[in-house]
């Protein structure tokens, strides 16, 4: 019954959690890809502009982990809210699974571990770190 | 053995707002049981207690002997008054659904069913009038094969042609070793399928009750006219 309630659960929002995912790892990408290539730009006769812009894209990497992490925690809630207080609620109660099963998946479902990063294995593409999402 | 039984039911919300207080009543397999009673009396505190929706302040809910719990679901088929499926789900996959939680779910009888009402199987609830959504709603939980039917209000807000659609699905469609609880206040339509009947007043307290036809033959009245009596507008009792 667990499985079940888990399947059904993560068919909500799976689409969403998967397109916060596939950004966090194109961001980090890209942004790993820049922060190499910043040390390399006095190369490109010290532009500034140019500088500011790869170190923002370093930026927006990290910060697209944050909001990933903070997307995944606002799905679980809202899910756990709509089924335990909203008129769903009345289907939720009622079937025949235990009480303890709705707080159990809250708490083990992969959007609250999503947006892990780790740095101990380099990027193939930017050789600066990858981006796991567990 | 009864299929449910209430004994010395109290539900209070808050401190002094007793809404049942002391129920004591048996429903036997096979019958369907009609909870009339007007509007605020407890009809539907009464029908979301025996579904574990809320829990008693004292007293002992047991359906087909066992107290309720996660595990009497099972046995229970229940109907809120309101449309509580995710309206972004599909019909297909709300049979999906009930085929995965519900050992007692028969699919073919809800796809025949939806096939007579014309009603495309892919569709998302949410595309479907008010009226069809409670129709689907109806179609799923008759499509269990329950030891109880729990139908809170199942005509309240339908038109009267769907009306005669959704008694002609209870009795076609339930369990006849069943029980069927149904609570309501539409009491002119709903009275000719009732097997037995219980007025409910203010506190859960039973008014009237029996076998349907024996009380029409003895009182020379219907129902309904026996309701409008007993619960013509006077103070709360």
């Amino acid at each position: 019954m667990f499985a079940k309630l888990l399947k059904y659960d993560l068919t909500h929002y799976i689409k969403l959690w998967l397109v916060g995912a596939v950004s966090v790892v194109v961001f980090g990408a890209v942004g790993g890809w820049c922060h190499r290539l910043q040390p390399h730009v006095p190369e490109f006769a010290g532009d500034d502009f140019l500088r500011m812009m790869l170190g923002s894209m370093s930026v927006i990497s990290i910060i697209s982990i944050v909001a990933f992490m903070i997307l995944g925690v606002v799905l679980v809630l809202m899910r756990y809210a709509k089924n335990c207080f909203s008129d769903e609620a009345y289907l939720t109660f009622t079937l025949p699974v235990k009480r303890g099963y709705y707080t159990l998946i809250s708490v083990s479902l992969p959007p609250w571990r999503g947006g892990t990063a780790k740095h101990e294995t380099p990027c193939p593409l930017c050789g600066y770190g990858i981006i796991t999402i567990s | 053995m009864y299929t449910l039984e209430y004994k010395g039911l109290c539900k209070r919300y808050g401190k002094s707002h007793n809404v049942i207080d002391g129920l004591n009543l048996q429903i036997p397999a096979g019958k369907i049981v009609g909870i009339l009673g007007p509007n605020g009396c407890g009809k539907s505190t009464l029908i979301k207690l025996t579904a574990g929706l809320l829990r008693q302040n004292s007293g002992e809910i047991l359906v087909c002997g066992n107290p309720v719990s996660d595990d009497t679901n099972r046995l229970i088929s229940y109907l809120p008054e309101r449309t509580y499926f995710d309206s972004n789900m599909r019909v297909d996959s709300l049979m999906d659904f009930f085929d995965d939680f519900y050992d007692d779910y028969d699919r073919a009888k809800t796809k025949n069913m939806l096939r007579e009402l014309g009603i495309d199987m892919s569709a998302r609830l949410k595309t479907l009038s008010k009226g069809t959504k409670e129709k689907v709603q109806l179609v799923m939980v008759m499509s269990r094969n329950a030891k109880l039917y729990m139908l809170d209000e199942p005509i309240g807000g339908v038109d009267p042609a769907s009306r005669d659609y959704i008694l002609n699905t209870i009795v076609a469609n339930y369990n006849p070793d069943a029980s069927v609880i149904i609570t309501t206040h539409l009491i002119a339509d709903i009275e000719k399928l009732l097997d037995e009947f219980y007025f409910i007043g203010f506190g859960g307290k039973i008014l009237r009750g029996g076998d349907a036809d024996a009380t029409r033959e003895r009182e020379g009245k219907s129902l309904d006219e026996l309701f409008r009596e007993d619960f013509r507008c006077l103070p709360n009792y």
